[in-house]
C-alpha cells in the first residue's frame, strides 16, 4: 500500500493533512487539558474546604464530648473528695462510656490534703476491660507532669501538648485537664481524661477529599496532634518540619498564621509533590489542616489525556489510511493517462481512453485528451493530404532537367509551403524542331494559389499541342482562364518559343518579371519587355508576342519574383541589380543546373545574412537555358 | 496598411491609401476596398502616393474592383503612384485595364 511512498502523489498530500490533523488534535487535546485543568483545580480547592469545614465540626464536637464528660461528672467527684475510694467509681465510669477516652485521673492537690498525694487512675486495658490503681509513687511523680502542672498554675481547663505517658497510658496521648476549685477557688484537685491520638487520628483521617490527602492537627504549640504526613516523635512541630525541608518558608509562614487560628489556604511542595492546603482554627485553640497533592485531583485528567490520545493516534491512523487510500483512487486515472499520452507521443493513436464517472477536473482531463488524440489523427490525415498534394504538384511540371545537342535546360521550384502557385513547364516538339518553355507566378500561396498552378500547367499543355503560334498559345491560355473567373486569381507567365534551327526566340511577357540574358561575352541584362496583361485577369485581350535572336553561348535565366523580392531581416529586397550583378559574375563553362543551384544559394544566403531563421516568404522558380 | 475614403460629393469619392499590401494584410484591404462597389455609378479616385509595395494579391483586390465597378457603371482612377509601384501595374498588364494618372 505504501509503494513508492516518498514520491506518489496520495503520499505527498497525506502528508500535510496529516500533520495539519495532528496539529489540530494537539492544539485541541492542550485545551481540553488546560480546561478541565482548571476545573479540576476548582473541584480541588472546593472539596477542600467542605472537607475542612466538616472535619472541624467533627473533631471539635468529638473534643467537646471528652469535655463534656469531665465537665459533667466534675460534681461528683466535689461531692466525694474526701473519699479516694469513690474515685475509682467515677474514672472508670469516664474510661466505660467514652470509647475515646483511654483513662482518666483525679488527682488530688496536697498542699491542699496535708502533703498526701494521691491519683487514682483508670485504665482501658484493652477490650472492656478497665483497672485502676494509685499511680502516685517515688518513680511517678505526677505534680511534676504538665497535665497537672498547668492547670494548676492556669486554673482553667486545658488539653496538653502531645506527649507519650510512660507508665500511664504508655502510648501517645493528650489530656485534656479540668481544675476542680473550693469555695475560695483554689484548686484542690485535677480531673483529667486522656485521648488517644491514635482514636484521634482514625477520627480525623475518615475525612479527606481525597483519598491520599494528608490530615493534619496542630497543638496550641504547633505540635503534631495528627500527622499523616510522615512518622513524626511527639516534640516535633510544624516549624521543626519546615527546617528539616530546607526551610520550606510556606510552611513557616503557614505555622504561625495557624497559631494564631487564622483560616486560609495556601500552595506548596510537599515531599516533592505541589500540593494544596486548607487550614482554619478548632474550638480548643488546636487547628486543622487538610492539605492534598496536585497528582492526586488532576488524576482524572491524566486519565483524559491518556484516552484522547489514543483517540488521536487511531484517529490519526485512520485518516491517514483513508486519505492515501482515496487519494491514490483518485489519481489512478492520472497514471494511467500519463500511459497514454506516452502512446499518443509515440504516434499511436488508437487508445481507448478509460471513462471517468466523477464530473471533476479529471474528467476536463480526460476530455481534453481525447479531444486531442482526434484531433492529432485528423492533423495527421491532413499532414498525409498535404504531403499527397505536394507529391502530387511536383509530378505535374516535368523532370527539372532537359539536355539535347543544342541546348541544355535545368529548372526548379522550392515552395514557400508544401504547395505552392509557381510552375514552369516545357516541351519540345520534334516536328517543328523549337521548344516551348514558360515560368509562371499564380497571384497568392499555397493550396489556393496550387490549384489554379495545375489548372494553368493543363491548359498550356492541351493549348500548345494544338497552336503553332506562341501569341494565340498565351491568348488561348488567357481565355481559358478567364472564363467564369470568380475568384479573380491571375498568373504572371514568361511563355517562349525557341527555333532550334534559327535560335530566333520568340515570347510573350504576360506580366512577369522580365528575364536575363547572358550572352556568350558574359555581358547580362534584362530583356526589354511589352506590358502585357497577366493572364486570367480579362478575356479577349490581345497579347503583343517579341522576338529576339540568339546565339551560341548566350544563356536565359527566367525565374518568379521569389527570386528577385526574397526578404532579409532587414526588410530589404535581393533585387534585380544583384540577380545581374550574379548573372554577369556566372562562369560560361558551367551547366545549368550548376548555374540554378548558384542562384538558388545566392539567395539564400542573402535571405540569411543575418538571421538563419528567416523564412521564405514566396514560391522561388528558376529556369535557366544554356543554349 | 491603411485605407482612408472621404466622399467628396454624391457619388464621388476620394480614397488615400497607406502602407504595403501582402500576404498579411491583403485580406483586410480586400475588405476595406471592396465597399467601394456598393454605390453604382460612383466616380472614385484613389491616391496611391503613400502606398509603398503591393504584392500579387494586392492587384488581385484591384482587378476584383475594377471588374466589380464596371459592371456597375463606376469608374476609378489610380493617382500618384511611386515608381517601384508603378512598374507592377506596368510590368503585369494592368495598367491596360486599370486607369493610371
Amino acid at each position: 500500500m505504501f509503494k513508492g511512498l516518498s514520491s506518489s502523489f496520495a503520499a505527498r498530500l497525506t502528508t500535510p493533512i496529516l500533520i495539519g490533523i495532528t496539529l489540530l488534535f494537539a492544539a485541541t487535546l492542550f485545551f481540553v487539558a488546560l480546561f478541565v485543568n482548571n476545573l479540576l483545580r476548582e473541584e480541588a480547592v472546593n472539596r477542600s474546604h467542605s472537607a475542612l469545614e466538616t472535619s472541624t465540626l467533627y473533631i471539635n464536637s468529638n473534643l467537646q464530648e471528652v469535655e463534656t464528660a469531665i465537665t459533667n461528672s466534675s460534681w461528683l467527684v466535689e461531692q466525694c473528695k474526701s473519699d479516694t475510694s469513690m474515685f475509682h467509681y467515677i474514672t472508670s465510669k469516664i474510661v466505660n462510656d467514652n470509647p475515646a477516652v483511654v483513662g482518666s485521673i483525679v488527682a488530688l492537690n496536697p498542699a491542699k490534703y496535708r502533703g498526701m498525694k494521691y491519683a487514682g487512675y483508670s485504665k482501658r486495658q484493652g477490650g472492656k476491660s478497665i483497672t485502676y490503681k494509685n499511680i502516685s509513687s517515688v518513680d511517678y511523680d505526677y505534680e511534676t507532669m504538665d497535665w497537672f502542672q498547668i492547670p494548676m498554675l492556669l486554673g482553667t481547663p486545658t488539653w496538653s501538648e502531645p506527649y507519650f505517658d510512660a507508665g500511664g497510658a504508655d502510648e501517645v496521648i493528650t489530656t485534656f485537664s479540668y481544675p476542680l476549685k473550693d469555695s475560695k477557688g483554689v484548686v484542690y484537685a485535677i480531673f483529667t481524661a486522656d485521648l488517644s491520638l491514635k482514636w484521634l487520628t482514625s477520627k480525623a483521617t475518615s475525612i479527606k477529599p481525597y483519598d491520599e490527602s494528608v490530615n493534619l492537627i496542630l497543638s496550641r504549640n504547633s505540635s503534631f496532634v495528627v500527622n499523616t504526613l510522615y512518622e513524626a516523635s511527639p516534640s516535633e512541630t510544624i516549624f521543626s518540619y519546615a527546617f528539616m525541608h530546607n526551610s520550606d518558608s510556606t510552611m513557616i509562614k503557614v505555622g504561625q498564621r495557624m497559631l494564631r487560628g487564622i483560616s486560609d489556604d495556601f500552595e506548596a511542595v510537599l515531599a516533592g509533590n505541589k500540593a494544596y492546603g486548607v487550614y482554619g482554627p478548632l474550638d480548643n485553640g488546636w487547628s486543622i489542616m487538610i492539605i492534598s497533592s496536585y497528582k492526586d485531583f488532576l488524576r482524572p485528567n491524566v486519565h483524559i489525556n491518556i484516552i484522547l490520545i489514543i483517540i488521536l493516534i487511531i484517529g490519526t491512523f485512520l485518516i491517514a489510511v483513508i486519505c492515501f487510500q482515496l487519494i491514490k483512487k483518485l489519481t489512478k486515472p492520472i497514471s494511467q493517462f500519463s500511459n497514454i499520452l506516452l502512446r499518443i507521443a509515440d504516434d499511436k493513436l488508437d487508445n481507448t481512453i478509460p471513462e471517468i464517472k466523477s464530473n471533476d477536473e479529471i474528467k476536463v482531463l480526460r476530455n481534453a485528451i481525447e479531444t486531442m488524440q482526434v484531433s492529432i489523427k485528423e492533423n495527421n490525415d491532413h499532414r498525409k493530404d498535404i504531403q499527397g498534394a505536394r507529391d502530387i504538384q511536383s509530378h505535374i511540371v516535368p523532370d527539372q532537367s532537359f539536355v539535347s545537342d543544342l541546348f541544355e535546360l535545368y529548372a526548379m521550384i522550392d515552395p514557400a509551403k508544401e504547395v505552392g502557385g509557381d510552375l514552369y513547364d516545357y516541351h519540345k516538339s520534334d516536328s517543328r524542331n523549337v521548344l516551348y518553355f514558360l515560368v509562371g507566378d499564380v497571384s497568392g500561396k499555397g493550396f489556393p494559389a496550387a490549384l489554379f498552378m495545375s489548372m494553368v500547367v493543363s491548359a498550356f499543355r492541351m493549348i500548345s499541342r494544338f497552336s503553332n503560334d506562341e501569341k494565340s498559345v498565351v491568348k488561348n491560355i488567357n481565355d481559358t482562364i478567364s472564363d467564369d473567373n470568380k475568384l479573380d486569381m491571375f498568373v504572371t507567365m514568361f511563355f517562349g518559343c525557341l527555333d532550334l534551327n534559327t535560335l530566333k526566340l520568340k515570347f510573350v511577357n504576360a506580366g512577369h518579371n522580365p528575364p536575363v540574358i547572358v550572352y556568350p561575352d558574359g555581358r547580362a541584362e534584362f530583356i526589354d519587355v511589352l506590358p502585357n496583361l497577366v493572364l486570367g485577369a480579362m478575356q479577349d485581350f490581345e497579347y503583343k508576342d517579341q522576338e529576339l535572336q540568339l546565339e551560341k553561348g548566350t544563356r536565359l535565366i527566367v525565374y518568379s519574383d521569389g527570386v528577385t523580392e526574397a526578404e532579409n531581416s532587414n526588410k530589404s529586397l535581393y533585387g534585380e541589380e544583384r540577380l545581374l550583378k550574379w548573372a554577369s559574375s556566372l562562369p560560361a563553362d558551367i551547366s545549368s543546373e550548376v548555374a540554378v543551384n548558384s542562384l538558388r544559394e545566392d539567395v539564400r544566403s542573402f535571405a540569411q545574412s543575418e538571421d538563419v531563421n528567416t523564412i521564405q516568404n514566396d514560391d522561388i522558380t528558376i529556369m535557366i537555358i544554356t543554349i | 496598411m491603411k485605407v482612408e475614403t472621404k466622399k467628396i460629393e454624391d457619388k464621388k469619392f476620394e480614397v488615400f491609401i497607406e502602407g504595403r499590401v501582402d500576404t498579411n494584410s491583403a485580406t483586410d484591404f480586400q475588405n476595406e476596398i471592396m465597399k467601394l462597389s456598393d454605390e453604382p455609378g460612383a466616380d472614385i479616385q484613389i491616391d496611391c502616393s503613400e502606398l509603398a509595395y503591393t504584392s500579387s494579391q494586392g492587384l488581385r483586390v484591384f482587378l476584383m474592383l475594377q471588374k466589380s465597378l464596371n459592371s456597375n457603371g463606376s469608374k476609378m482612377v489610380l493617382k500618384k503612384l511611386q515608381p517601384q509601384v508603378k512598374e507592377v501595374f506596368d510590368i503585369t498588364g494592368f495598367s491596360n485595364i486599370i486607369t493610371i494618372e
